[in-house]
């Protein structure tokens, strides 16, 4: 369980990218939506050790993670957008680095490899920018450390690695495991996702499970503009809208269109709505 | 797994650099055999100014040793290794200025002894220059068998080392070429700090160095005042690296425990 509090991260040029950012992230798969430069890939090195808060504090189980405790790097692995392997196969990565995670799986590594078409032998230096990541994603879910932070694991891949990617995850991730993947391809893993968290200039704007946002809200699609909707846009000769969800509507949630209400002007207002508390609900009505 | 020194992690961090350090052995035990053939070259040529080029290349492998450390481009997996900062650095600093060292002495100390058996052991490659060797320092009136000597010898050649290592994990963008202008930034930076010591013994030994000028000393008096004015810029210019070394290898450490990516 991470806990953050006031959590700030500043550039040496000045920008602030991380801005006092108090939350609890438990375990579940999360998904971490923001724009360019939203702080996004900061607020994970910042989760993984790599960075050391400004100001205010980042813990995992209770200990500060700039401390980095060889017990707390053990639980946590970050996967950059840009994560170079030193080694010449993932097979030689794995019997040189993966003795530091002591729940390490060998097995679970060559079948995650092998739904992605790989043995592990392959040369590294050979291979596609697309292949690279499911060689390193295979390997880094075979780590199965508790904690797995992917920045991006779906660049570079086809569609159909998008679809095995889907797979190999459910396989690999434990109950307890907490999974943050930071992307800008929301539907690729769209409906694996638990919880949310949408950040905007350097603020955690939302961070709460998909069941409670859609027991706040539903996510429709009408030929009219919708009467009543938080937030709703045009698309191709429709309307995709999000009203408040006081009939108990079951709907899917749109990742797209929640983060394009969220980074709306409406937004402040469309967040507030959806974080008030059941009871604020009820007494409103 | 507690926070105390662990050896087992420090294998475990061996066993993360092996395949890289690996290629690294390789790579010195093929230059040290290159230097190998050129000191037999020198050794035939009888030529000293080419044997003691040699020795100075020598030191070269010791001298960039931490690049290895650069070969690999992944600061987030090396700051993510789950070991404690003082198992990292002590890994990087063993490695680089202890077992680099010693193995490539070791490689051509059995080289030599190999030439020995070649030329015979008073015509090897040592056997043969060293007697020059030593009458050079004799002459200058230094003992080369003192302990001071020898400790400084030894800090002088490690220094450069512990500079480039500091250099290589400070560095994020060009690391071998900083690695590099390091080792011979930090060996023009002795030479000229040697002249500055000279120069203010020199002061402080203004009646010894007049006396010498004067011609005025007797024969007998030269080598005891060679003697003395050297000693004490060996024993300051020793002071001097062990002290540079030490703050190197605790900013090393400092460096592993603040690193960030």
């Amino acid at each position: 369980m991470y806990s953050l509090v006031n959590l700030t991260y500043d550039y040496r040029r000045g920008a602030r990218a991380v801005n006092d950012i108090t939350a609890e992230i438990g375990p579940g798969l999360h998904l971490l939506l923001g724009e360019n430069g939203a702080g996004k890939t900061t607020l994970l090195h910042l989760l993984s050790g790599l960075l050391f808060p400004t100001e205010g504090s980042c813990a995992y189980n209770g200990t500060e993670l700039s401390l980095r405790r060889p017990h707390t790097l053990r639980d946590i692995f970050f996967m950059p957008d840009d994560f170079e392997c030193a080694f010449s196969t993932i097979s030689r990565m794995a019997r040189c680095h993966g003795q530091f995670y002591p729940n390490f799986n060998y097995e679970l590594m060559y079948a995650n490899l092998a739904d992605f078409g790989l043995t592990g032998n392959e040369r590294i230096r050979t291979m596609s920018l697309g292949m690279r990541r499911k060689a390193y994603i295979s390997y880094a879910l075979a780590l199965r450390t508790p904690v797995l932070l992917l920045d991006e694991p779906a660049n570079g891949m086809d569609i159909d690695a998008k679809k095995i990617l889907r797979r190999v995850l459910t396989r690999s991730i434990g109950d307890d495991s907490t999974v943050i993947i930071s992307t800008h391809n929301v539907y690729d893993l769209g409906s694996l996702f638990e919880n949310v968290m949408i950040m905007h200039a350097g603020r955690l704007r939302l961070s709460m499970p998909v069941w409670q946002v859609l027991e706040r809200v539903a996510f429709v699609t009408s030929p009219s503009p919708v009467p009543g909707a938080l937030y709703q846009e045009p698309d191709r000769g429709r309307f995709m809208a999000i009203i408040p969800n006081t009939d108990c509507i079951d709907t899917d949630i749109d990742y797209r269109l929640l983060y394009s209400a969220a980074m709306s002007p409406a937004g402040d207002a469309l967040v507030a709505y959806i974080t008030t508390t059941d009871q604020d609900h009820r007494n409103d009505r | 797994m507690t926070d105390k020194f662990s050896f087992r992690r420090l294998d475990l961090i061996w066993s993360y650099y092996s395949p890289a350090i690996m290629r690294q052995w390789i790579w010195t035990l093929a230059v040290v055999f290159a230097m190998f053939g050129m000191a037999m070259l020198a050794r035939l040529l009888e030529s000293m100014g080419l044997f003691s080029f040699i020795n100075t290349l020598l030191f070269f492998p010791v001298y960039l040793g931490p690049l290895v450390f650069t070969v690999y481009n992944d600061r987030a997996m090396q700051i993510q290794l789950p070991a404690t900062a003082a198992e990292k650095a002590t890994f990087y600093i063993l490695h680089s200025l202890v077992i680099m060292p010693l193995a490539v002495l070791a490689l051509w100390t059995s080289l030599n002894s190999l030439s020995g058996l070649i030329f015979g052991d008073d015509n090897g490659i040592y056997g043969y220059f060293l007697p020059t060797v030593l009458e050079g320092f004799t002459n200058s009136g230094i003992s080369v068998l003192s302990p001071i000597f020898i400790l400084q010898r030894l800090f002088m050649e490690l220094t450069p080392v512990a500079v480039v290592l500091l250099t290589v994990l400070i560095a994020r963008r060009h690391r071998v070429l900083k690695g590099i202008g390091a080792a011979i930034g930090t060996l023009l930076g002795y030479g000229i700090i040697s002249g500055l010591i000279g120069f203010v013994v020199a002061i402080f030994e203004a009646k010894n160095v007049a006396a010498l000028a004067s011609e005025n000393v007797g024969d007998e008096m030269v080598p005891e005042i060679v003697n003395h004015i050297l000693s004490r810029l060996l024993n300051t210019l020793t002071g001097i690296t062990i002290v540079c070394l030490t703050v190197t290898v605790i900013l090393t450490y400092r460096r592993v425990r603040r690193m960030q990516y």
